[in-house]
């Protein structure tokens, strides 16, 4: 029995939407839904757009609570837990938002030093050493001196893995890592985000919409529907599976029992 | 209906099209593909004058367009409607206006007209029933289709697409797909369309271009480019759904 | 070098934001907006100022009448009060004041406005639909800042007064007909000209910057950010140039003409 390290337990989330004319409505986003991902592995999430895919990561990551239902992380219910304890595990993980959100003013290599700095001791040599290192290993050691906006969308994505892997999480939310990059970018990150993973033996949870990233990323693959969730497995067995959802999803059809929503 | 001559078109010290030559005929879908910064949607601007070129000539329909006035260009964006990557809608104003909007600067029409011809572009694009919307009420997809019912309200003849389908799920991206082929047929425009999804490609177009650095490296049918052999071609192929 | 470098920059920007100035000017000449939509942006901007400006009208001329009343009481003149503090507004301080005022909501808001637009490419859509973005969307934000900003003005000068009022009466028991008495003798026409002049040339400059800045805007949303701040500094620096520029050139001519300055 592999260790879990995230584990989600009858969770709803709703939010409260203000509305035009200042009504405000819950509208659920999750309801009542569980899984478990366990050490090591390497998640995809996907689904139609608007269904609630970065709500569960986020949910997943702790930044948002959910309304019912809990999270427990490496065997601990997260929300029962102190302050200073929850800061101890949310160290453990790592994320990389869907812009990036690197700091402008900054340049790459200070992007990457600055957090390091942040939550570390480390020593400003031992450091420097990591910042390098990590640059390196995304292919941007040689842009250590430009600003982020000097560099293209792909390097910019790059620039923002090395700074979520640099403090070596044992845990890696990705949040469409890939998303308005062409498939040949696209592709190269992924491989990268597999070869640190496996060198660091991280856990590796992504969210795409994008089929052939999922399958090129995951051992395991959940699809986020309206409000519920599906496990498909491995790709393999992703790609057989029989709910219509599933094969209307992976092969783009116009037509079928999530047009609807999808419109 | 649309020639490039050697069109060149530099920023600063970077040159993006490097003497591209094109040469599309009334009534085709033609995709161009390539990766990110390869200049494709650069080359669409350049084709309506939002940017001009450095060199060559742009010919649309008999006439040599790159040195057009402004004022001038506005006949050629009556005839070439630009799809926008994002759907680049009025938020201030609702589905039917954004629709009309352009009916009501390029032509003098009765109100009348412009109600039947925004009712029959939202009609085209599936979305009957969502004109006193407004921009923010509705979805991305739903967005997206009210954008191109904005442009084909004016009737273009040629029909320019920015990255449709980049950033949306799969079944999205079919049904947008699916709905540039059904307008392009059914008002028999000519198409080019500036994505890097081959799927949609092979499965619509009459003719595919890969762009790499500024430059054409490979053309031809969607079965020409199926058997390719140049590896960025055959890189994109990978990707296909199958 | 480094510093020729950026003087260089910022040279251009000054000539392409005087060129888009005049490009302003000719869609005015040529092809003027619709009314309506002019009307709409005037109450849109007036009503977004309104408070701010009508609270800070109120302090500053209560800030005024406590500095006046301190210099006044040593001459035994505080009769005239009420007439200087006024003045002060009128000429100098109101029109400053509603054109920082401005600066940092009108002036902010219509750049990132403006900003959003250009990185959402809606004004390259509208340009590809025929209109001109200039004509359509540049034109009324930039002409209803530069009305907006004289009935503000207007309002400011009037809380000033009330400000005044109060504070004169509170602390030197100037009472009200005292305070009013000897405004129309010291606030003059040419005072008020002059107030009209300085607010009409900040609010030019005002709104110059905020539409080049949000017209001209690059690189997503954090193209729209810089672009903000760009426009609170620009302006605030333009005013404060164009300030002393008018009260230098408008010294001059009252010499060149009347003599002295009264």
């Amino acid at each position: 029995m592999a260790l879990s390290v995230l584990e989600l337990k009858n969770v709803t989330v709703r939010f409260n939407q203000v509305g035009a004319k200042g009504t405000s409505t819950d509208q659920e986003i999750l309801k009542d839904l569980s899984l478990t991902i366990v050490k090591g592995e390497r998640v995809a999430i996907v689904g139609p757009s608007g269904l609630g895919k970065s709500t569960l990561l986020k949910t997943l990551a702790g930044l948002i609570r959910p309304t019912v239902g809990t999270l427990w992380v490496e065997g601990q219910n997260f929300y029962n837990l102190s302050s200073s304890q929850q800061q101890r595990l949310l160290v453990k993980m790592g994320m990389l938002f869907q812009r990036n959100a690197l700091f402008d003013s900054m340049k790459n290599g200070e992007n990457v030093r600055f957090p390091l700095k942040e939550t570390t001791h480390k020593s400003a040599i031992e450091i420097e050493a990591i910042v390098d290192q990590f640059l390196a290993a995304v292919g941007l050691l040689h842009a250590k001196d430009l600003y982020p906006d000097e560099i293209s969308g792909g390097m910019q994505k790059r620039l923002g893995i090395a700074r979520a892997m640099a403090l070596e999480p044992e845990i890696l939310f990705y949040d469409d890592p890939t998303a308005g990059l062409d498939p040949i970018t696209s592709r190269k990150i992924i491989e990268l985000m597999i070869n640190l993973q496996k060198q660091k033996q991280s856990t590796l949870v992504v969210v795409t919409n994008d089929m052939n990233r999922a399958f090129q990323v995951a051992d395991r693959i959940f699809f986020v529907f309206k409000k519920d969730i599906l496990s498909t497995g491995s790709p393999e067995e992703t790609r057989k599976c029989a709910d219509p959802r599933v094969q209307q999803f992976i092969h783009g059809r116009p037509e079928g029992p999530l047009t609807e929503v999808s419109a | 209906m649309i020639q490039f001559e050697k069109v060149v078109k530099r920023f600063g010290p970077r040159t993006i099209l490097k003497e591209l030559t094109l040469h599309v005929p009334a009534g085709e879908i033609l995709f161009i593909l390539g990766t990110s910064g390869t200049g494709k949607s650069v080359l669409l601007k350049t084709l309506v004058g939002l940017l001009r070129p450095d060199e060559g000539e742009i010919w649309i329909d008999g006439q040599e367009v790159s040195k057009f006035s402004e004022i001038e260009y506005l006949g050629i964006r009556k005839k070439c409607g630009m799809v926008f990557q994002q759907p680049a809608l009025f938020d201030s104003l609702t589905v039917f206006e954004n629709v009309a909007f352009g009916l009501r600067r390029h032509y003098r029409l009765p109100e009348a007209e412009i109600v039947s011809r925004v009712h029959s572009s939202l009609a085209a694009v599936h979305l009957p029933d969502a004109s006193e919307k407004m921009p923010g009420e509705i979805s991305y997809g739903m967005q997206k289709r009210v954008s191109l019912a904005r442009t084909l309200a004016l009737r273009p003849q040629v029909l320019l697409f920015d990255e449709p389908t980049t950033g949306l799920d799969p079944i999205t991206t079919a049904s947008v797909n699916l709905l540039i082929e059904e307008l392009s047929r059914q008002f028999s425009t000519t198409s080019i369309v500036v994505s890097h999804d081959m799927t949609c490609a092979l499965s619509i177009a009459d003719r595919i271009i890969m762009l790499d650095q500024g430059r054409i490296v490979e053309e031809g049918s969607p079965d020409h480019m199926k058997r390719s052999q140049v590896p960025l071609v055959k890189e994109f192929l990978a990707e296909v759904v199958t | 070098m480094n510093s020729l470098v950026i003087l260089n920059s910022v040279i251009d920007e000054i000539g392409s934001a005087l060129l888009f100035f005049v490009n302003i000017l000719k869609t005015l000449m040529r092809r003027p907006c619709s009314r309506d939509e002019l009307f709409q942006q005037i109450w849109k901007v007036t009503m977004q100022s309104l408070v701010t400006t009508g609270l800070a009208g109120f302090f500053v001329g209560a800030i005024m009448a406590v500095q006046f009343t301190l210099q006044m009481r040593e001459f035994g003149a505080l009769g005239y009060l009420g007439g200087l503090a006024t003045s002060a507004t009128v000429r100098e301080v109101g029109p400053l004041l509603i054109a920082f005022m401005l600066a940092g909501k009108v002036g902010a808001f219509t750049s990132a406005e403006l900003g959003t637009m250009r990185v959402t490419e809606q004004l390259d859509a509208i340009r590809c639909l025929g209109a001109d973005p200039l004509q359509e969307i540049i034109l009324p934000r930039f002409l209803a800042i530069i009305c907006a900003s004289f009935f503000l003005l207007g309002l400011g000068l009037v809380m000033s007064i009330g400000g005044g009022i109060l504070l004169g009466g509170l602390l030197a028991q100037v009472s009200v007909e005292e305070y009013l008495r000897h405004i129309p003798a010291i606030v003059t026409l040419s005072s008020i000209a002059n107030g009209l002049v300085k607010c009409f040339i900040f609010a030019v400059i005002l709104a110059t910057v905020c539409t080049y800045k949000g017209y001209t805007t690059t690189g997503g949303a954090k193209g729209v950010g810089l672009a903000v701040v760009n426009t609170a500094v620009s302006t605030m620096v333009g005013i404060v140039v164009a300030d002393w520029l008018t009260s230098f050139i408008a010294d001059v001519a009252i010499r060149a003409f009347v003599g002295s300055p009264f």
